[in-house]
């Protein structure tokens, strides 16, 4: 496990990885399992959110889709919920990609050997990209059991889209994270600018149509091109998902160009 | 251009705060060669920069001919570095931070490794974070000699050892030597530099002071030395006695500072019955204030 930088970030994420997954799957089971009784109520539900200012209702979805699986998982999972749990674990490992290393000062003695500064951030951002992958997929497991469980269906190639798009947007933070240590700030400010900046763009994708904004406002948030709620209506949509591939990539390679010229703090 | 270490026109400024400025060095393959001088005249510095952990303000530096900046990779293959703060993995025990590192050099003789652990007395199996400071240093040390590097960039390497493993270290070092390495070897510590090298470079505040030979500086070293006589001897008997100056008497106690050979001395006070002799190794500062004040010499 100890062979490579790749295998070690992985092997130092084991612990992580072990929470984050039980953690997931235990979020996704108990909103699947509340899923029975909202259809139920679904009628007087719909009425309740019909009262509400619009902004919550932009804020928190279109309730008519409530009825079904796919609708209630957008508005209750994929809405916010998930991708919120999982930006936690994007921006903070992706921070830690050289923040922590950094700070710790074990980064000195790691580049004094024959490896490039390249080498070491991609192997350690590919480290995170297997991490998100394998909780997304050990959590999407346990959504779908909670869905057999309610004897309810979903359309499991949706599912799977929305689940990539949660995955890439997870990314797209993490990278962005990776990338502003890259260039040279510390590791809290890393992870403070992109928690905002994801709540910052989230406000501003879902509320942009309420306050009269132009629709480019939207276009240049992240979450626009996420969307997850929709996918889980209408399918993967590759042009969505290239955008948010594509901002890893430049991000990616920020941090590597800005890592390459700085100096290694002590 | 087959230098073990050579450095031209190096700056390195951060900002306000002193890097290091101006610095030639030359260092010939096989030599040990102490790099001395005060915390934070530059030295961590220096090795940063050879190890393109950081970049130079101006100036170049090459190791064994190959750029520092533009060849890190080629560099690094041939150097072993213990860094003067050495951070290490918490959560790995020695060995798996020994297998780690040898894995991104390729592999290295894992005979040789057990054999360093057992002279430098450390215990590979426990965790990095339960190793004292001194047993983190022999991993440093064991991490950096592990590959039989050509060229050994030790900063502050022996700090925190004791003084036996100390010995056994210097012991090791000989042997690297024997086997063709070169040893680059920072502290503040002069006695430590006299004891293990051949030739030292002196750094202060950022700029190389002199290059010079141990054995010059030995002849250079200022002693403070106080002689507990039985009785009162005048401070006459040897205010004339070569290197010797500011005597001072107090009752039949009777110190001063002596530069160079303390020969002479002891011919003179064994005509007196002496009571204790107690010799004080001059600081680095003192000697850089007797000796290079203002001034700074042509490193060569």
């Amino acid at each position: 496990m100890l062979a490579s930088v790749f295998t070690k970030n992985l092997y130092d994420m084991r612990r992580g990885l072990i929470w984050w997954s039980v953690g997931l799957v235990l979020t996704n089971l108990m909103i699947v399992l509340v899923f029975p009784s909202i259809e139920e109520s679904s009628a007087a539900l719909t009425e309740y959110m019909n009262n509400l200012p619009p902004a919550m209702t932009a804020l928190f979805g279109d309730v008519q889709n409530l009825t079904t699986m796919e609708g209630y998982l957008g508005l209750e999972l994929f809405g916010f919920f998930l991708p919120a749990l999982t930006l936690g674990f994007g921006i903070a490992y992706g921070g830690g990609v050289i923040g922590s290393e950094e700070d710790t000062g074990t980064l000195d003695l790691l580049l004094s050997y024959p490896i490039s500064r390249r080498s070491v951030l991609t192997q350690k951002f590919g480290a995170i990209a297997v991490f998100a992958l394998l909780v997304l997929v050990t959590s999407t497991i346990g959504l779908l059991l909670g869905i057999a469980m309610v004897d309810s269906t979903v359309d499991v190639a949706n599912l799977a889209a929305a689940v990539l798009n949660v995955g890439l947007l997870t990314l797209v933070f993490g990278t962005l994270t990776l990338a502003l240590t890259g260039v040279g700030l510390n590791r809290g400010a890393a992870s403070g600018i992109a928690a905002g900046l994801a709540a910052i763009t989230f406000l501003m994708n879902s509320l942009a149509p309420l306050a009269d904004l132009p629709d480019a406002v939207r276009h240049i948030t992240p979450w626009y091109y996420y969307d997850a709620s929709e996918v889980l209506l209408s399918g993967f949509v590759p042009v969505n998902a290239a955008v948010l591939l594509a901002a890893i990539v430049i991000l990616l390679v920020i941090g590597l160009v800005g890592f390459q010229r700085r100096d290694i703090a002590v | 251009m087959n230098e073990a270490i050579r450095i031209e026109k190096l700056t390195k400024s951060y900002g306000k705060e002193r890097g290091v400025i101006d610095l030639d060095l030359v260092v010939e393959p096989g030599d040990v060669f102490g790099y001395l001088g005060p915390n934070g005249a530059g030295k961590t510095t220096t090795i940063r920069t050879l190890l393109d952990l950081i970049r130079p303000t101006s100036g170049r530096c090459w190791i064994f001919g190959l750029d520092c900046q533009k060849q890190s990779i080629e560099v690094h293959k041939r150097v072993g570095y213990v860094p003067g703060e050495l951070a290490l993995y918490p959560k790995l025990t020695g060995e798996q931070t020994v297998r780690h590192f040898a894995a991104l050099r390729g592999g290295v003789d894992m005979g040789w490794v057990m054999e360093l652990a057992d002279r430098l007395d450390f215990d590979l199996k426990r965790h990095a974070k339960a190793y004292s400071s001194g047993n983190k240093r022999k991993l440093g040390l064991i991490l950096a000699l592990m590959s039989k590097p050509e060229l050994l960039l030790l900063d502050e390497a022996s700090g925190g050892l004791d003084p036996l493993v100390q010995q056994e270290l210097n012991k090791i070092l000989v042997e690297m030597r024997e086997a063709g390495s070169t040893i680059f070897f920072s502290s503040h510590n002069l006695p430590e530099v006299e004891r293990v090298c051949d030739r030292v470079a002196i750094i202060r505040e950022g700029r190389l002071v002199a290059v010079e030979g141990v054995d010059d500086l030995k002849a250079k070293a200022l002693r403070r030395i106080e002689i507990q006589f039985e009785r009162p001897v005048p401070a006459t008997t040897f205010e004339g006695l070569p290197g010797v100056q500011d005597v001072e008497v107090q009752d039949s106690r009777l110190t001063f500072t002596v530069l160079g050979s303390i020969d002479s001395i002891f011919k003179v006070a064994a005509q007196h019955t002496v009571n204790n002799v107690v010799s004080h190794e001059p600081s680095l500062e003192e000697v850089f204030l007797t000796f290079y004040e203002g001034g700074t010499q042509d490193a060569s």
